[in-house]
């Protein structure tokens, strides 16, 4: 079965309101030098993954659980790397409210740094590229998802610029009812 | 209009999720919410009782759901409660001296004593059910908001509001007890339970 569905890691939410040690997530958070605190990366993938958002955390990581093995993520560098490319809007440059019944996680839109041949893009994994191994952070798993979104079909570009247009309601929404 | 409902505080989620707005500039610090954090002060929470004279709202923004805050619902030191206290009333709030006093009882079984879980589709946050310290006599209860005594509002650990509330219950309609133990017995949802649909 492949996905069919868009979701926030019910560990992503666990993670923060626990939270043992220090949970080094934040939206919100400064970007340090390289892939730390603050950064946070799109990585598109085939139809083979079937994500599960009460997955537990060890399966949410970028290169773990479904997110792993051949024929899953899809890249063309040097234009859309491994991972995909850092996202912009969010860190410093905000992209975090909470207001009404919504806490909303905005970003810009994502875009390959060039142009980029790709093909079967079903959907996509939003990760905290600064997530690090081991003590303080033991609990949480190296490049923790925060969400995935699928794109309901196959998505393409061919020698074109690749952009994930995220919706109105951004790169993921959590509302109260 | 009083309330009618139960809800975890949106703001409690907007700290735990984004640990950085207006407050706390150093990378080291962090929020002191967390339900198993500690030990010491930062993993207690507290269970007050209120009448139903308020009007809690899940959506209101951090400032406003503190314990005691001034000018939010949880106040009970504003004009249209009155200032006086006594051994059976604080304002809008049921009291009953040490055997329930001013910001209620502590919940047990939280911080390093667990009581957090995330499993399926739920994260529950559990706790034994706080009871009174002996006997007491109190009337017109309508529910209770469960706040933490470890956020302070400056410096770290630190919080945007101190006291902050991470959920409150109605209960249905009054409660009351008379020269008894009264006993907030939680559901087997635990004291609050998020669920991802």
């Amino acid at each position: 079965v492949a996905w069919s569905k868009s979701a926030i890691y019910r560990e992503w939410l666990a993670c923060a309101l626990r939270p043992t040690p220090l949970f080094t997530g934040g939206w919100n958070l400064p970007p340090a030098t390289g892939l730390e605190r603050g950064d946070f990366r799109c990585a598109v993938y085939s139809n083979l993954p079937t994500p599960d958002e009460t997955a537990p955390v060890a399966q949410t990581g970028y290169n773990t659980g479904e997110w792993q093995g051949g024929g899953r993520e899809i890249t063309n560098p040097p234009n859309w790397l491994n991972g995909g490319p850092v996202m912009t809007g969010h860190g410093t440059a905000g992209g975090f409210t909470s207001a009404g019944g919504l806490i909303t996680f905005g970003a810009d839109n994502t875009v390959s740094d060039g142009p980029v041949t790709m093909s079967g893009i079903f959907g996509d994994l939003v990760f905290h590229a600064g997530q690090p191994l081991g003590p303080p952070n033991a609990p949480y798993v190296q490049y923790q998802g925060l969400c995935f979104h699928y794109y309901g079909g196959p998505a393409e570009v061919d020698g074109g610029t690749f952009t994930v247009v995220w919706p109105p309601e951004r790169v993921a929404q959590i509302q109260f009812t | 209009m009083p309330w009618s409902r139960s809800a975890v505080f949106r703001a409690w989620l907007e700290c735990a999720l984004q640990p950085r707005i207006g407050w706390a500039p150093a990378p080291s610090t962090r929020w002191a919410g967390g339900w198993n954090l500690g030990p010491g002060p930062l993993n207690t929470f507290n269970c007050s009782l209120w009448k139903d004279t308020i009007t809690p709202d899940e959506t209101a923004p951090i400032e406003l759901t503190g314990f005691a805050t001034v000018g939010s619902v949880w106040q009970f030191f504003n004009a249209d409660t009155g200032n006086g206290m006594d051994s059976t009333w604080a304002g809008g709030k049921p009291d009953n001296g040490e055997a329930w006093p001013i910001g209620g009882r502590l919940i047990p079984g939280t911080g390093q004593e667990g009581g957090f879980s995330s499993a399926g589709g739920l994260i529950t946050f559990g706790g034994g059910n706080p009871v009174s310290n002996g006997l007491c006599t109190m009337a017109l209860i309508h529910g209770d908001m469960v706040f933490c005594l470890g956020i302070a509002p400056i410096g770290p650990p630190t919080g945007p509001v101190q006291y902050q509330g991470l959920a409150f219950h109605y209960y249905g309609g009054e409660q009351r007890v008379t020269d008894g133990t009264f006993t907030v017995v939680w559901p087997p949802e635990g004291v609050a339970q998020l669920q991802v649909i």
